[in-house]
């Protein structure tokens, strides 16, 4: 299948400056619901920009359905972007808003009229079209962008950070809309986040970049359970994996793969008792519970080992008192990686 | 009891208290000679004699003067051409100049230059350019094959003539107005637009220029102001003249207080002045603001 969006060697600066972005390929196919996910500055928005073509690449080649888009102006590249602050045109009503793509693309007044009616059915807002932005919440000028960009029926809709300034509740809510929104329009979604959870929640696939790099791709299942490195390791799940130094560990006889400089493992597989089992099928050490978090369904520890500290998450509804404990992790649970942060697999 | 009532109105006296200085520049300063100019003007009054109350008479003669009435046709067709043209100019420039380019940096400086120069030195510069013999405009009408215009002291292009002189004085100030308003907008509206395959005209008339209308709306009243109090330049380069072609509310008002000594006359046109100021502004507002839009 040929990828519907897909970067050759794309190299990105900013004159003068050392590049943001040295040498990327990715390859994002139809109908995915592709996640940049990464810190700040790891060039996640600049990557979508330049899918787009507000911005030039300095070097490579972006290719959509396989044509080179080098000199394709961004309204005729079939995408439609949403951005991070929605970027509605604050003198339209949000008719016009909707509307005003579909007139610069000549589509017939009948045919306005009726994707409008259409999208804004869908996304519930039949009622606010004669209004202005400034009339509407956060949430409901979201919705709008998504309407402007839905209204075009692009064959990729590019969305930058576009949850990052509504309230926990309605980005949960609206998350599960655009999950929706995906299943029923089965086009490919470019979505940039530096949330782990947004990514995890809607990607089918999730693209992790760091300082221009691409860290790890793949499903979220795979992209959790089998991190190649410790970045990935330590960005993806809440709280993140405990990275131990192999040379925190004391004498104790630990059978670890060569070359194995940190080993690691999820909070979520950390076993806590008042004293170490008899049957040790894990590492174990002993630690204090410094902190305690009660999470609903689960409580969040945090344990002070000899020299280094790490997060339990320990689904019970019983809670262990400030104290001296023994922490166990299953041998199967744990991850090793090398000098350079790289996973081994043993 | 009798304390807390004490204190209360110390506490309600002090705003009055603190605003009092900037009230009596206020009243000497605003209300006092406007208070004054209007009961000035139902009088005759030669500023050494007596003063003679003549109740409407000053504004029934002024009324049926036709004097009167080619100063106000002067007066409107000079407010709405200079402000029409500095508008129009300003804006271009404005659109032209907006990016902050080293060059455009630059050109934003000296553009404003006619701004700080003034209108005195300015009149006297283009006196000398609309010179009909030896001035620097019909040097260069001849040069391209056009015959020589008598600028000044033509009653057709007079008024024109001060037209150009305030147009070229103001499209800097307003420019510089435009380009803030227009740096203002966020990029991410233009970027919008793009992907909306918005060409560029229709960005500039979609988005431009309704994100910059409350500057625009600003900027016309106090074009629409200036250009009604224009006088220097009336009384340096025409004097009103010829036949009155130049002659506007100002000027006029100016002739009857000063030349003539009619001060009732002229407060009379005074009033006509600041009422027909007053109109425009409400009507301005009036009709305006709705069709603006505000952050």
């Amino acid at each position: 299948m040929t990828p519907k969006i897909e970067l050759k060697g794309i190299k990105k600066s900013y004159d003068g400056n050392p590049p943001v972005i040295e040498n990327l390929s990715m390859k994002i196919m139809p109908e995915s619901f592709t996640v940049l996910l990464g810190p700040s500055g790891c060039g996640k928005s600049t990557t979508l920009r330049m899918i787009a073509g507000l911005e030039q690449e300095t070097g490579g080649t972006i290719f959509i359905d396989g044509k080179d888009m080098k000199h394709v102006e961004p309204g005729e590249r079939n995408i439609a972007m949403v951005f991070q602050n929605y970027a509605l045109y604050p003198t339209m009503t949000i008719r016009e808003n909707i509307e005003f793509g579909l007139k610069n693309m000549k589509v017939e007044k009948n045919e306005r009229f009726e994707r409008i009616k259409q999208v804004s059915e869908i996304l519930g807002l039949s009622e606010y079209l004669s209004r202005k932005p400034a009339k509407l919440s956060g949430g409901q000028r979201q919705r709008v962008a998504l309407a402007r960009a839905m209204v075009k029926k692009p064959a990729v809709f590019l969305m930058d950070e576009p949850l990052s300034n509504l309230d926990a509740k309605l980005r949960n809510q609206i998350r599960g809309e655009l999950i929706e929104l995906h299943k029923r329009l089965k086009t490919t979604f470019v979505f940039v986040t530096h949330d782990q959870t947004e990514a995890m929640s809607m990607a089918t696939d999730i693209i992790l970049l760091n300082e221009g790099k691409i860290m790890q791709e793949g499903s979220p299942i795979e992209i959790y359970h089998n991190p190649q490195n410790i970045f990935t390791a330590k960005f993806i799940g809440n709280p993140p994996m405990n990275i131990l130094k192999l040379s925190d560990f004391s004498s104790e006889a630990l059978i670890v793969p060569e070359k194995t400089a940190y080993i690691g493992f999820r909070p979520e597989n950390v076993v806590i008792a008042e004293s170490l089992p008899e049957n040790r099928e894990g590492i174990t050490f002993k630690g204090e519970i410094v902190t305690h978090e009660m999470l609903g369904s689960e409580i969040l520890y945090r344990i002070q080992l000899e020299n280094e500290s790490i997060n339990a998450k320990i689904y019970s509804s019983k809670m262990t008192d400030y104290s001296q404990i023994s922490v166990m992790v299953p041998h199967e649970k744990l991850y090793y990686f090398d000098t350079h942060e790289n996973r081994i697999f043993s | 009891m009798a304390n807390i009532t004490k204190r209360k109105v110390g506490s309600r006296l002090k705003p009055y208290a603190l605003i009092t200085p900037a009230m009596i520049i206020f009243i000497l300063f605003f209300i006092y000679p406007i208070v004054y100019m209007v009961y000035l003007s139902f009088f005759k009054w030669n500023m050494i004699g007596d003063m003679k109350f003549i109740g409407l008479n000053n504004y029934t003669s002024m009324f049926a003067n036709s004097e009167f009435w080619v100063v106000m046709k002067n007066t409107f067709f000079f407010m709405i051409l200079s402000v029409g043209l500095v508008i129009l100019f300003s804006m271009l420039m404005a659109v032209y100049l907006h990016k902050n380019t080293k060059i455009n940096n630059l050109l934003q400086s000296v553009i404003f230059a006619p701004y700080i120069i003034s209108f005195v030195s300015i009149s006297f510069i283009f006196l000398w350019m609309f010179e009909p013999d030896y001035g620097l405009f019909n040097y260069f009408l001849e040069r391209i094959g056009i015959s020589s215009v008598r600028w000044l002291q033509n009653t057709n292009t007079a008024m024109i003539s001060l037209v150009m002189v305030s147009v070229w004085k103001g499209v800097g100030y307003n420019t510089l107005i435009i380009i803030s308003a227009i740096q203002k907008i966020p990029s991410y509206l233009f970027e919008a637009a793009e992907l909306d395959r918005s060409n560029k005209a229709k960005t500039f008339f979609k988005i431009t220029i309704p994100m910059i209308s409350p500057t625009m709306f600003f900027l016309v009243l106090v074009n629409l102001i200036t250009s009604l109090k224009t006088f220097e330049t009336i009384q340096l380069m025409t004097l009103g003249g010829p036949a009155n072609s130049t002659k506007t509310l100002v000027y006029y008002l100016y002739e009857y207080g000063f030349s003539f000594y009619k001060i009732g006359y002229a407060s009379a046109v005074g009033v006509v002045l600041m009422v027909l100021i007053g109109v425009l502004t409400v009507i301005y507002f009036k009709v305006l603001s709705k069709k603006v839009y505000y952050h």
